[in-house]
């Protein structure tokens, strides 16, 4: 009885992301953009930079270090996690509007509340895979990351993170207003905020993209990965997806 | 009433932030930079964004008006006439948060509100063109923020830049008509030629814009 129901919720999540999916790939201008704005955005801020060095704080396993780093490859490295962190962000916040009046009319066909949110986070979490690839590969004009795999894991994080952000922000303010404040916001955090070569206050370590953005810093950088964000970055994700939930669960 | 209250408060964010940047070697922070950045930009792509949501939410009303025998331009004065509006308002209310923030009292306050004025009208008109070719509400929005977020930092000036492309950005003479206004009290007849034609070429395309599609829709 348990496997049928386990087996009917899955094909209940299986149909939505389905649904949910083909929304996004039948619309070529969404899938066109979020091919071509990493491309434009990661390779534009790449080339427009100077060629020169500049000390940068960044972690590695032994703890903080000054490095000098070329500022093209610099900041590659954190325009790489905010144009992620935007894409995703701006999709999750479209995602959680688009979806609410079907969503409510699901329910009431018998659809559990945690399916759809599974269903959901399905078509987030292949568009952060997607987003996450193409970023990779452009940012690669401009940077060859020490450490890729960390790299890689450091811009999913960042922008799984800003994903929620955006889903959390769309249960909570109409479209325009939440477009405005992720405008801002993945900007102000990852780019300046958290940039290395300045003498960050406390309190921007319980900011979004503070881990991710240490991590992607490191990986690029640093020969020996400061490991010591994974696991904060991930709760940071848990952190705000869980209060995604919830307030979609009262809603 | 949201899009009343953040403005001010990204004009904040931006002072907390250029702030933290600001002591980092390499990178200049002119004196009241974050707060005249961020005035300018809260203010524009506020404008922006009301552009793109305008002519996509519009799409159904705009459709029986033309059949009603309404002109392109004029639905477009009437969405322009509603941008300018709430931009004249929020510019207010982000003056006066500027004047709150920041230890300089501006030279020519009526120029200050006209330079943001002006580039709100430009970010107005280039959601109106967004939303008019585009259609869309996420593929608009994804568009104007990509091109917003590289326009900010390139006009604000506080990443080093090698590179001829940050003069030629939408709000780069908004921007320094903003500076000169508050620090001189007068604006150049450059930037205000450039800022100018900005907006007509804008105004022109966005009209195109409209036709097009008034004509398939």
């Amino acid at each position: 009885m348990t496997d049928v129901s386990a087996s009917g919720s899955l094909a209940r999540i299986r149909a939505v992301a389905m649904v949910g999916g083909r929304d996004v790939y039948r619309d070529p201008v969404l899938v066109g953009l979020l091919l071509v704005i990493p491309a434009y955005f990661v390779g534009a801020w790449g080339m427009i930079v100077p060629d020169q060095e500049f000390p940068a704080d960044i972690a590695t396993a032994d703890g903080t270090a000054t490095l000098t780093v070329p500022f093209p490859e610099l900041m590659t490295t954190l325009i790489a996690p905010v144009t992620a962190a935007l894409l995703v962000g701006i999709t999750g916040l479209f995602i959680v509007q688009r979806s609410a009046a079907v969503d409510r009319r699901l329910t009431v066909t018998g659809f559990r509340v945690s399916e759809l949110l599974a269903a959901r986070f399905v078509i987030l979490a292949t568009i952060t895979v997607l987003v996450v690839s193409i970023v990779t590969a452009v940012a690669y004009l401009h940077l060859t990351p020490e450490h890729l795999s960390w790299f890689v894991l450091a811009l999913a994080l960042a922008a799984g993170t800003y994903g929620a952000v955006g889903a959390l922000v769309g249960l909570l303010v109409g479209r325009m207003a939440g477009v405005y404040i992720l405008l801002f916001v993945p900007m102000l955090d990852i780019l300046l905020l958290q940039s290395p070569m300045a003498d960050p206050d406390d309190w921007i370590r319980w900011l979004p993209g503070h881990h991710a953005t240490e991590l992607a810093l490191s990986a690029a950088f640093a020969s020996d990965v400061a490991t010591g964000h994974v696991v904060p970055a991930v709760l940071m994700l848990f952190a705000v997806s869980g209060i995604a939930i919830l307030a979609n669960v009262i809603r | 009433m949201l899009l009343v209250v953040l403005p001010p408060i990204v004009l904040l964010a931006f002072d907390i932030s250029l702030e933290t940047i600001g002591d980092a070697p390499g990178i200049e922070v002119p004196a009241a930079a974050a707060e005249l950045g961020g005035a300018l930009f809260a203010t524009a792509f506020l404008a922006g964004l009301l552009g793109v949501f305008q002519v996509v939410g519009g799409t159904e009303p705009d459709r029986r008006l033309v059949v009603c025998g309404y002109q392109p331009w004029e639905i477009l004065s009437a969405r322009l006439l509603t941008i300018v509006a709430a931009s004249a308002l929020v510019a207010t209310l982000v003056y006066a948060t500027f004047r709150w923030l920041s230890d300089i009292t501006p030279q020519a306050p009526v120029l200050v509100i006209g330079a943001l004025l002006v580039a709100a009208v430009t970010y107005g008109l280039l959601g109106v063109i967004i939303g008019s070719l585009i259609g869309r509400e996420l593929e608009g929005s994804l568009i104007l923020v990509f091109l917003a977020d590289f326009d900010a930092f390139a006009a604000l000036g506080v990443i080093p830049m090698d590179s001829d492309i940050i003069d030629y950005v939408p709000l780069a003479h908004p921007h320094a008509m903003l500076e000169s206004a508050v620090h001189d009290g007068t604006v150049a007849t450059g930037d205000l030629a450039v800022a100018g034609t900005y907006v007509v070429v804008l105004a022109v395309i966005a009209l195109l814009a409209v036709r097009i599609r008034g004509e398939t829709i």
